[in-house]
């Protein structure tokens, strides 16, 4: 903690701009995330504290700000005006799916991540997981049941797979490495039509290494087909002859009844 | 370094650069490791994003994720996009139902009182995973067409991902949407005929509206439908409503019909009766 006060002198991101087609005025899901563990902040913004007391997990929805311009965002420790980062004018997207995590930088330092999250739909049965190296700690390998899924991720990268749904053994070792292991191994859950986000988070150093989820839900695709039916079927008595005994002694004994079909 | 509280959003060009390179690569980088051939999408809640052609996509009734309420744009002192703001009309009704405090259109000052959302979750153990926590179907019986106490499976997809049909002699209630009785649409799937045996639903096609649908399940309750439409829909024309997840209950009874092709051994149509709840 003191080490991590410190190194809060005057730094990281300056002005957050985002590459955003200029075009999209649309609706957007913006969601801020504390992703540093040990440190209460407050956030400032436009001159005020608009976050106080804000704790390591803590979640703020943003998308009603979509497009606006935060000015002179300060991130702060808590009841103090110690900066720990001081992100200048920071301009919302207007639209699209993001998400902003506080974080620590490969070496340390606090700093603010920005990641578009894919919220397109998998395949039907499928869904999504999405990690994120956002801790102090040297690039990773990305462990799925056993195999490397995600190789040599630095802090501040990512990468996503989409999967069938069901569950996956992770685990995170230093990369090119099979241990230590850092992280895990955990049974992480593949939900169908969802995109499960896993940041790393924390410090190698200090022990402080944990993570972080967020799920976007409703990404659901429906079934390709229904194929229920490879035999075909005596149909309008027409004497078509149905394939199968079974479906010939069916109509024998039952008194099919004349039913008009009732469409919409 | 830039100077702070700078009023220009780009106070520092090579650091900008920097980060939008940054935010690229991270945005390539969350997509290159897809199997699929997903994309990123611009908007929330983009279920109908451009998919493969043997992916149809649930539109959604409702938005995965806070709808946020559109707000005029602050103006930007800077050259960015001049010419690119939107007409002055005013926010628009949001339609979730759990959604930050709108903000007044017209107060300079941007409020922040309940933007807050449940923590995220911290540690593996507290990713929470999916259950099937509430009671399971098990037999289905439909009025008129001979489907008494039919065995219902819980089914996926395919690895082509079509659904996936069990036994002729057995009903798949696909186990990714709603069971019977959830908001949204209950899917059960059984054969008309296969491999020359009648499947369940081999009399589907006759059922008539008013027909009485029960579905029993694990914990011993029974739920009872009524049936409200039959229609037969060429087979890549099945609506994408009827594996919808939100919206009033319903269940949908699907098996094939319409023509039989005696090349592909298959039938050119699916037959769907929607029942509605008693």
């Amino acid at each position: 903690m003191r080490r991590l006060l410190t190194a809060l002198a005057a730094l990281a991101i300056a002005s957050i701009a985002f590459a955003m087609p200029a075009s999209a005025q649309g609706s957007a899901r913006i969601h801020l995330i504390h992703g540093i563990p040990g440190i209460d902040v407050d956030v400032e913004a436009n001159g005020a504290n608009v976050f106080e007391g804000f704790s390591f997990g803590d979640t703020q929805d943003l998308s009603a700000f979509a497009g606006a311009t935060l000015e002179g965002v300060k991130v702060k420790a808590a009841g103090t005006d110690t900066v720990a980062i001081d992100a200048g004018d920071v301009t919302l997207p207007a639209a699209g799916n993001f998400t902003l995590i506080a974080h620590l930088d490969a070496s340390g330092t606090p700093t603010i991540g920005v990641f578009e999250n894919d919220t397109s739909s998998p395949a039907a049965g499928q869904g999504r997981i999405t990690v994120r190296h956002t801790a102090a700690a040297p690039a990773v390998d990305i462990l799925a049941n056993g195999a490397v899924a995600f190789a040599n991720v630095p802090n501040g990268a990512g990468g996503g797979a989409d999967l069938p749904a069901g569950t996956i053994s992770a685990s995170v070792v230093p990369a090119g490495a099979s241990e230590p292991v850092v992280i895990g191994p955990a049974d992480l859950p593949i939900t169908e039509g969802t995109n499960l986000i896993v940041y790393a988070v924390g410090s190698l150093d200090d022990g402080s290494l944990t993570v972080l989820t967020e799920s976007i839900t409703g990404l659901s695709s429906a079934p390709a087909a229904v194929n229920t039916g490879n035999s075909p079927v005596e149909s309008n008595g027409f004497g078509f002859a149905a394939a199968g005994i079974a479906a010939a002694a069916m109509l024998a004994v039952t008194a099919v009844p004349a039913v008009a079909r009732v469409r919409r | 370094m830039p100077v702070p509280n700078q009023r220009t959003p780009i106070p520092n060009r090579g650091l900008v650069q920097r980060i939008l390179w940054l935010v690229l690569v991270l945005g390539v980088a969350a997509t290159g490791c897809a199997a699929s051939e997903a994309s990123p999408s611009d908007v929330a809640g983009a279920v109908e994003a451009a998919a493969p052609a043997t992916v149809r996509p649930i539109i959604p009734t409702q938005t995965p994720s806070a709808e946020p309420t559109a707000l005029p744009p602050i103006p930007v002192p800077s050259s960015e996009a001049p010419g690119e703001e939107p007409s002055e009309e005013p926010a628009p009704s949001p339609t979730a139902s759990a959604e930050p405090e709108p903000v007044a259109p017209t107060e300079p000052a941007l409020d922040f009182s309940g933007t807050a959302l449940p923590p995220a979750p911290i540690g593996f153990e507290a990713v929470a995973g999916v259950e099937q926590s509430g009671p399971q179907p098990v037999s289905l019986t439909i009025g008129g067409i001979n489907v008494v106490d039919a065995d219902i499976l819980p089914v996926g997809v395919n690895p082509d991902q079509t659904f996936e049909v069990p036994p002729a002699d057995q009903v798949g209630w696909y186990r990714f949407g709603p069971a019977p009785g959830d908001e949204g649409s209950a899917v059960l799937a059984a054969h008309i005929a296969f491999d020359g045996v009648d499947g369940v639903f081999r009399r589907l096609a006759d059922v008539e509206v008013g027909a009485i649908v029960t579905v029993a399940f694990d914990d011993g309750s029974t739920k009872s439908y009524r049936v409200e439409s039959l229609n037969e829909y060429l087979k890549d024309q099945l609506p994408e409503e009827l594996f919808a997840r939100t919206g009033d209950p319903q269940i949908a009874l699907i098996t094939c019909g319409g023509d039989f092709n005696r090349q592909l051994s298959s039938y050119e149509s699916n037959v769907v009766a929607v029942a509605v709840p008693l």
